[in-house]
């Protein structure tokens, strides 16, 4: 961590000279990456398959381009910083290996089964800050209404904890709604076809 | 263009057809009928004399607008096969009607009547008809000054009734309606409409859905009777009973009902054109379990009901049920959502605009949180609190309880109850383990728009570590636990405990500040905190955790500890002896074996195996170990860089042992693992 604070101490006159507003220390790869592989353990799916088709639309983003971007110098950086840094000491490397990650992990996991029907329902859809939503309640049978409610509350608790956590683990609380902004993606990107989620302005869209 | 009262007419066509009794049959046609509230077109009346003296009587009209809930037909036709002068009365037992009523199924109906030309009298019966899928009775009574229906029908189709109602000019809205439906009541009103209605609806499996589907209900047995009368142009008064029992009922949040009937009782009166209901008595029993009554004044704004005042009195009632039927379902996703409860409560609720108002008796109340997380066991106490008035004081004790594994004892808090804030108005003692907490003040403040901030000023008196060991399954420790505590926060589920807590043990001190509860209520919570450790006793030490005899003493600390599930995560932790130490400094043969292990050796090959098992105990000058633990691994050092490596040992003295660690990276469970085996003396792995 030291030497990334001075790398980047080093680097601050050309960040400023280059009018990047991002925050330079949040590895906004390895962030993705950590997210898709949490995400796609919750979903069930093996890493690897389907690798997503990141919807036109993503959640709390506007589309962006690449050329010029902010992001992309950001991406560049990190880079640097690994070549420079070995890789288990430098700030592009995300831990999310606590004992509590791995229990939130599981746990919404073993929920995920049953959540299911109700996101393929439409019932359940979910929202542009990386939580879930009933957003359909005549969708869910009486009986079943309090369990879907219960199933929501407690999944959105863990994915609370777990954007804390991720960022408390890494020893930077503050990175807590980047983490949040990159699962909201994440959720979305690798979540099935026929699923409901919130755009950028909060409309609900079916992801096809 | 004819307005005649069709009455006087048919009567002066009987004296006529049966005056002259050459005449068998008469016909009259005519284009236009009309009379106050309907109108016909292009009527016809038939009859035709029968030889016993009675007549037979047609009546049609091609078009006609008629009063609700008969509106506009064609097409009519009212045939009566032998109709006679029974007194006053045109009397006609079997007629044959062909009109469309709501709901009914069949075309023609069969009916009955008579009628009373005098005052314009009709009476109407229909002795089996089928409507909405069952069958129906119906007796009615129409005069110039009023009407009156008796009903009986069972076996309904509750889903047909909304466009029944709609016809008969209630509109019930986006309402669907399942199940079957018992009816019996009579009506009575004017010919502008109903003005009163007597009923007992028997509803077995009954469901509703209004619009979105968020208002519903299904699977209930409902059996509802009262009374409804018109109080006014737009007032209505309902007096009405209702047994309910099974099934799910929905108005946003979800309730089972139970399976026993529980009995509601309204009275009040309902303004539908102003959208407002004023009910002056309600009343909920479930028997044995749950006694509440009260009143209620609803309004509707922007569309949606919302309440306006209401007063509750909960009678003793059992909190078990209460809670599980009740209020669970609306503490879903709060710590309340799953617990365990029994007990009396009892309490009142005001709400108006001006505020809110409660009270709450509890009385022997047990509250369990299922997952292990707290609990209060023996709870009773009177509590008082108003949205706007002045602060009440209140009053809650408990015989004992536990917050996660650590037993709580009896305590009573005297707390006064503000609008937004509580605030504990006498010095508390809460026991804790063999301990106990003396909390001095206590503030909650929940502003409206903020954080929840928590003052907190409290001594925590001796608590044994053997408790504490034994609660936390940690090898039992001697020595105590103590501390002040100057203040606690508390936001977003993470409890921030200034001040210092201190331990007393192995007859050294071990000091520890910035502890923080992160997730306290979550799957997983984590504790943070900064550990001093000073001049522990290392005999004492090691006689506890049976790890080889050493002797001297080691301070230290352990920084930024997190620990989750009680086990550490990440730290930052230096332990050794401490400068100017002037303990005796010796180390088991069985110490030095065991720290090898830890360091990942030091020693080797047969030379220094033998020397080892040569001596029982060797003489040290310092010895220390560090480790900073992140994501799994532990860097370690020891007192002093070695070549290739770090001391974890320097001699001095004789018989002089050097121990050099050359591992600098561990993984941490894999250290756990040697220490446990280390600790669980196992014949030490000498490399």
């Amino acid at each position: 961590m030291k030497h990334a604070t001075t790398l980047s101490a080093l680097l601050m006159p050309l960040w400023l000279t280059a009018c990047v507003t991002i925050n330079v220390y949040f590895p906004a790869a390895a962030a993705q990456q950590a997210a898709d592989r949490i995400v796609q353990e919750v979903y069930g799916k093996k890493p690897g398959t389907d690798q997503n088709k990141t919807p036109a639309a993503t959640p709390g983003t506007e589309p962006r381009s690449d050329a010029g971007h902010p992001l992309t110098l950001a991406r560049v950086f990190v880079a640097t910083l690994e070549a420079v840094v070995p890789p288990a000491h430098a700030a592009a490397n995300l831990n999310v290996s606590t004992p509590a990650i791995r229990a939130l992990t599981a746990s919404m996991a073993k929920r995920q089964d049953a959540l299911q029907p109700y996101y393929a329902s439409g019932a359940v859809g979910m929202t542009r800050d990386g939580l879930i939503t009933v957003r359909n309640p005549g969708a869910v049978a009486l009986r079943e209404r309090n369990q879907v409610k219960q199933l929501v509350a407690d999944e959105n608790r863990d994915r609370n904890a777990l954007y804390g956590e991720i960022a408390k683990a890494n020893g930077h609380p503050e990175w807590e709604s980047e983490i949040r902004a990159t699962f909201a993606r994440s959720w979305v990107s690798n979540a099935r076809d026929g699923w409901w989620y919130q755009d950028g302005k909060g409309n609900w869209v079916q992801k096809k | 263009m004819s307005r005649a009262l069709p009455a006087s007419l048919f009567a002066a066509l009987w004296l006529w057809a049966t005056a002259a009794a050459a005449v068998d049959t008469v016909r009259l046609d005519l284009a236009q009928v009309a009379g106050p509230g309907w109108q016909a077109k292009q009527v016809h009346v038939g009859m035709t004399l029968l030889p016993d003296g009675g007549l037979a009587l047609e009546l049609g009209a091609a078009e006609a607008e008629l009063p609700p809930p008969l509106g506009r037909q064609t097409d009519l036709r009212l045939s009566c096969a032998h109709a006679r002068l029974d007194g006053p009365w045109i009397a006609c037992p079997a007629a044959e009607a062909r009109l469309r009523l709501p709901g009914v199924d069949q075309n023609p109906l069969a009916l009955g009547f008579r009628y009373r030309p005098a005052d314009k009298t009709l009476t109407l019966n229909l002795p089996d008809t089928s409507v909405a899928a069952g069958r129906l009775k119906l007796s009615a009574r129409l005069g110039p000054s009023g009407w009156s229906a008796d009903i009986h029908a069972r076996h309904l189709d509750a889903a047909r009734l909304p466009k029944v109602a709609k016809a008969l000019g209630l509109d019930p809205g986006a309402l669907n309606l399942s199940g079957r439906a018992d009816l019996d009541a009579q009506l009575s009103g004017s010919p502008g409409g109903l003005r009163r209605a007597r009923f007992d609806v028997k509803l077995p499996g009954f469901g509703f859905l209004v619009g979105d589907g968020s208002n519903a209900a299904e699977g209930l047995n409902l059996d509802v009777a009262g009374q409804l009368d018109r109080a006014g142009t737009d007032a209505w008064h309902l007096d009405a009973t209702l047994h309910g029992a099974a099934g799910t009922l929905c108005l946003s949040d979800c309730w089972n009902l139970p399976p026993k009937p529980l009995t509601v009782r309204l009275t009040g009166t309902a303004h539908p054109g102003a959208g407002t209901l004023s009910l002056t008595q309600v009343s909920l029993n479930q028997p044995d379990q749950v006694q509440a009554s009260g009143r209620l004044s609803l309004g509707t704004k922007d569309g949606k009901v919302a309440l306006h005042s209401l007063h509750l009195d909960l009678q003793p009632s059992r909190l078990g049920e209460l809670y599980r039927r009740y209020l669970q379902p609306l503490l879903i996703g709060t710590a309340g959502e799953s617990l365990d409860a029994d007990g009396q409560v009892s309490g009142t609720l005001d709400y108006a605009d001006a505020g809110i108002q409660a009270s709450l008796t509890l009385g022997r109340a047990n509250i369990d949180d299922r997952k292990g997380r707290f609990g209060l066991y023996g709870v009773g106490g009177d509590l008082r609190w108003s949205s706007t008035g002045p602060a009440h004081p209140a009053r809650l004790h408990w015989n004992g309880g536990h917050l996660f594994q650590f037993g709580l004892g009896a305590a009573t808090m005297e707390l006064s109850l503000s609008p937004r804030s509580v605030r504990l108005s006498r010095t508390a003692n809460i026991g804790i383990l063999d301990g106990a907490l003396q909390v001095d003040h206590f503030q909650l403040d929940h502003p409206e728009d903020g954080d929840t901030k928590v003052e907190f000023d409290g001594v925590l008196e001796p608590v044994s570590m053997q408790a504490v060991s034994h609660a936390l399954g940690w090898p039992v420790m001697s020595g105590k636990l103590s501390g002040v505590i100057p203040a606690v926060t508390y936001d977003h589920g993470s409890l921030d405990v200034g001040g210092v807590l201190l331990v007393r043990a192995f007859d050294g001190t071990i000091t520890i500040r910035g502890l923080r509860l992160e997730q306290l209520f979550g799957l997983v919570p984590t504790l943070a905190a900064d550990v001093d450790i000073q001049r522990l006793d290392l005999d004492a030490l090691t006689r506890t955790f049976s790890f080889g005899s050493m002797q001297g003493r080691i301070s230290g600390h352990i920084n930024g500890l997190r620990m989750q599930d009680w086990k550490p995560v990440a730290f930052d932790a230096r332990l050794g002896t401490p400068a100017n130490d002037d303990s005796r400094h010796r180390i088991s043969q069985k110490a030095v074996e065991n720290l090898t292990s830890i360091g990942g050796g030091g020693l080797g090959g047969a030379l220094q195996r033998q020397f080892l098992s040569f001596f029982k105990e060797f003489s040290y000058d310092r010895l220390g170990l560090s480790c900073h633990l992140e994501n799994g691994v532990c860097r370690m050092g020891g007192v002093a860089p070695a070549s290739q490596g770090y001391y974890i040992v320097k001699g001095g003295g004789l018989p002089r042992i050097d121990i050099v660690g050359f591992q600098k990276q561990v993984d941490w469970n894999e250290l756990v693992a040697r220490l446990e085996s280390a600790i669980a003396s196992s014949p030490a792995v000498v490399r």
